[in-house]
């Protein structure tokens, strides 16, 4: 296995951590802490807004940090913070202290995806399967998330993952330090020579402040979708599941189940869009999700299950086609012809 | 968002908020230019 590929599978498995640790409070909360700590969901459910928020505001300070510093070196360090945040959550005694682990887990998980994906789609000629296989992590991350509870406990399903995540983060530091010098010098230059060609798109500075426009909307408008159906789904299942799932283990393995087979979609997605004109792949993507959700208000049952299945599908399948409208539309912006100077290609690269 | 919705109604409102959110995706969608178009 060629050191990039070894990168890649680094980059991956942090995807995967990322939001494994970052979502297993809404398991938590939905399965679990209602009945041990005597509090409702909607009660717990708000000690986790710091930490997403964190999520969210963090992931600018981190790219701007990676930028300056090294990308690896965030890395190192959002393996193993967040791994030392989400062990030091499993000792939670009261909903405030879990609050704390939560806004920690969000500060560094934060750092994944302006350093991660960058990384992914660095140098590459075609980023969509890449970028569609880092996503299927992160899908199986979130699918796990829902079954670790079951197996060991919700404490564990802190100290596992974080353990592991810290354990991922020494060897990954070892692998940039044994390598950093022959990555450098090779890789990257011959990377950047192949991408220029194929990435270079002819958009009016009009046109592209219109995608920059949408892609800013569908970008906030996708993400309350996916926050909120990744982060309540084990909840929804609970509520509509009750002739199939009568425990939680049973809620779990449903939530499993539903989050991987719509890691797929992310898969298929991720052909589409290097196949044909992604506005037509978004617009169905978009559609399905409305006639989905509407179907799903006063669905219960096993019909419940296969149209959670099926918008899953659709709001995972949204996620490759955001990245690669950015990734286009950024790549357009550095390659314009109003703006070759070398300021520009080397801030885009 | 979840918590408020759920505390004060159900998931049904939770969905119907979403179908919502969805429909202004699929209309933004419509607005972007055909990219395999402008490939050079």
């Amino acid at each position: 296995m060629t050191r990039d590929r070894i990168s890649f599978l680094f980059i991956n498995i942090g995807h995967f951590f990322d939001h494994l640790i970052l979502l297993v409070f809404a398991t938590v909360a939905a399965l679990v802490l209602v009945r041990e700590w005597g509090l409702s969901y909607s009660e717990l459910i708000p000690y986790a807004i710091p930490g997403l928020i964190a999520f969210g505001v963090g992931a600018l300070p981190a790219g701007w940090i990676a930028d300056k510093w090294s990308r690896e070196a965030m890395m190192v360090v959002f393996f193993i913070g967040l791994g030392v945040a989400a062990a030091a959550t499993a000792f939670a005694e009261t909903p405030l202290q879990i609050g704390v682990g939560l806004f920690l887990i969000g500060l560094f998980a934060a750092i994944y995806h302006p350093v991660g994906l960058a990384m992914v789609v660095e140098g590459r000629r075609r980023t969509s399967v890449p970028l569609a296989v880092n996503g299927v992590f992160w899908n199986m991350g979130v699918a796990c998330a829902a079954r670790l509870i079951d197996v060991a406990g919700w404490r564990a399903a802190f100290a596992v993952p974080g353990t592991v995540c810290i354990t991922v983060g020494c060897a990954y530091a070892i692998f940039v330090y044994t390598g950093a010098r022959h990555r450098l010098r090779t890789t990257v230059s011959e990377r950047h020579d192949e991408t220029v060609p194929d990435a270079k798109l002819t958009i009016s500075r009009r046109s592209l402040f219109r995608v920059f426009a949408i892609v800013f909307f569908t970008t906030a408008v996708g993400g309350l979708i996916f926050q909120s159906t990744t982060f309540a789904l084990p909840k929804v299942l609970e509520e509509r599941l009750h002739e199939l799932a009568g425990t939680s283990t049973e809620v779990g393995w449903y939530a499993f189940l539903v989050f991987a087979v719509a890691a797929l979609a992310q898969l298929v997605v991720g052909y589409l869009v290097d196949r044909y004109p992604l506005r037509t792949v978004f617009a169905c993507i978009a559609a399905l999700q409305v006639v989905l959700f509407a179907l799903m208000q006063q669905l219960a049952g096993a019909a419940a299950l296969l149209v959670a299945v099926c918008f899953m599908l659709a709001v995972f399948g949204q996620i490759p086609i955001n990245d690669v409208l950015i990734g286009r539309t950024t790549t357009s912006a550095c390659f314009d012809s109003s703006s070759r100077s070398r300021w520009r290609q080397r801030r885009c690269q | 968002m979840i918590a408020f919705i759920h505390a004060r109604w159900d998931f049904a409102a939770l969905f119907l908020v979403l179908s919502v959110a969805a429909a202004t995706i699929f209309v933004a969608a419509l607005l972007l230019p055909n990219t395999s178009a402008q490939r050079s």
